[in-house]
């Protein structure tokens, strides 16, 4: 199994708290692991047939559809702002 | 065509998500530090009692022997406490590790026949160098520096493991210390039992006698499989602990 990478450490904001955002390269896939207290959510951009990006919760979570919106859209800004 | 997420998505893309999926299985193990004395539960392997088949459950690390029955029994056993006859201080016991030379002899002896695997990447222990003071004279304290341990072939490998069904609770087996881990663990001069591939199976083993129990519980892992890296002393305050950050002070290992 290939041991994850922690190659960027940032803050993202959901319900006006602060939650830390660990960028972790695991094989050829990079995965987002936001550290919420009980349990942490990863999150990963995926492309469709179309060839337009999309972020998904991994596991596939459809409860986590408006979270998953809105940590990736901070997640892109964070990368866009650099 | 595949579906993941309500979106369509290539097959290659749909493995792809997959595959991570049962990377992520196991994330937190990876990326977690689990300190002793922190009583955390922890995934081990071993047979299912009923079926026989071998499965991953978690456990909590520091063995409570059968007679332990609540959580304040527990807490008194491992914390120790004030006799109410005599009124002296009753100590409590480490259960992390045992001694395999000893296993016989102590609480671990009624769970010789409920083994288990203990997964482990990476381990950490602390050499302690003794300090001259302004005085002239040895300091009581010894000056510690943690080193990061690991195995040279990478991946997943296993300490000999006890556990008991009575409290969910287990422990692993440590050996005398090979050269490497006598300089570093020089405090004490043990290391934990790393048991090779070729032995996972056969301390699962139902059938084993005493005498292999104790042959599997004092293997030594030869110093060649195992590499040692100097660690920054306050390296668990890092945001990432994992990081590996060569400390030059740190005293120099003989391979």
């Amino acid at each position: 199994m290939d041991t994850p990478t922690i190659t960027d450490q940032f803050e993202v904001t959901w319900k006006e708290k602060q939650y830390p955002c660990k960028r972790l390269l695991m094989g050829d896939s990079i995965i987002f692991m936001i550290g919420f207290t009980q349990r942490p959510l990863c999150l990963s951009k995926s492309i469709d047939v179309n060839r337009e990006s999309f972020w998904v919760s991994i596991p596939h979570d459809t409860k986590l559809t408006h979270v998953v919106l809105e940590l990736g859209k901070q997640i892109d800004q964070h990368y866009n702002n650099q | 065509m595949c579906y993941y997420y309500g979106r369509k998505v290539t097959r290659d893309e749909y493995n792809r998500l997959k595959e991570v999926e049962k990377k992520i299985a196991h994330l937190d193990e990876h990326l977690a530090i689990f300190k002793g004395f922190d009583y955390n539960d922890l995934p081990v392997l071993r047979l299912n009692p009923t079926t026989g088949e071998k499965e991953r459950v978690e456990m909590e690390w520091g063995y409570l022997p059968s007679w332990i029955k609540t959580k304040e029994e527990a807490t008194r056993f491992r914390n120790g406490y004030k006799s109410e006859k005599t009124g002296k201080w009753v100590k409590g016991y480490t259960t992390l590790n045992f001694v395999s030379e000893q296993v016989q002899e102590r609480m671990f002896k009624e769970s010789l026949g409920t083994r288990c695997l203990v997964p482990f990447d990476i381990f950490y222990e602390w050499m302690h160098v003794q300090v001259v003071g302004k005085s002239g004279k040895l300091l009581k304290t010894p000056e510690k520096f943690p080193y990061l341990i690991e195995m040279v072939e990478p991946g997943e490998h296993y300490f000999a493991g006890l556990y008991t069904r009575f409290t969910n609770t287990f422990t692993f087996a440590t050996t005398v210390a090979n050269s490497l881990m006598m300089q570093i663990h020089n405090s004490k001069e043990r290391m934990p039992t790393i048991l090779p591939g070729d032995l996972h199976q056969e301390w699962l083993s139902p059938d084993l006698s005493v005498d292999d129990i104790m042959d599997l519980c004092n293997y030594q892992t030869a110093t060649a499989q195992m590499k040692a890296t100097p660690l920054d002393k306050d390296f668990l305050k890092k945001e990432n602990p994992h990081e590996r950050t060569i400390y030059t002070e740190a005293p120099a290992l003989v391979y």
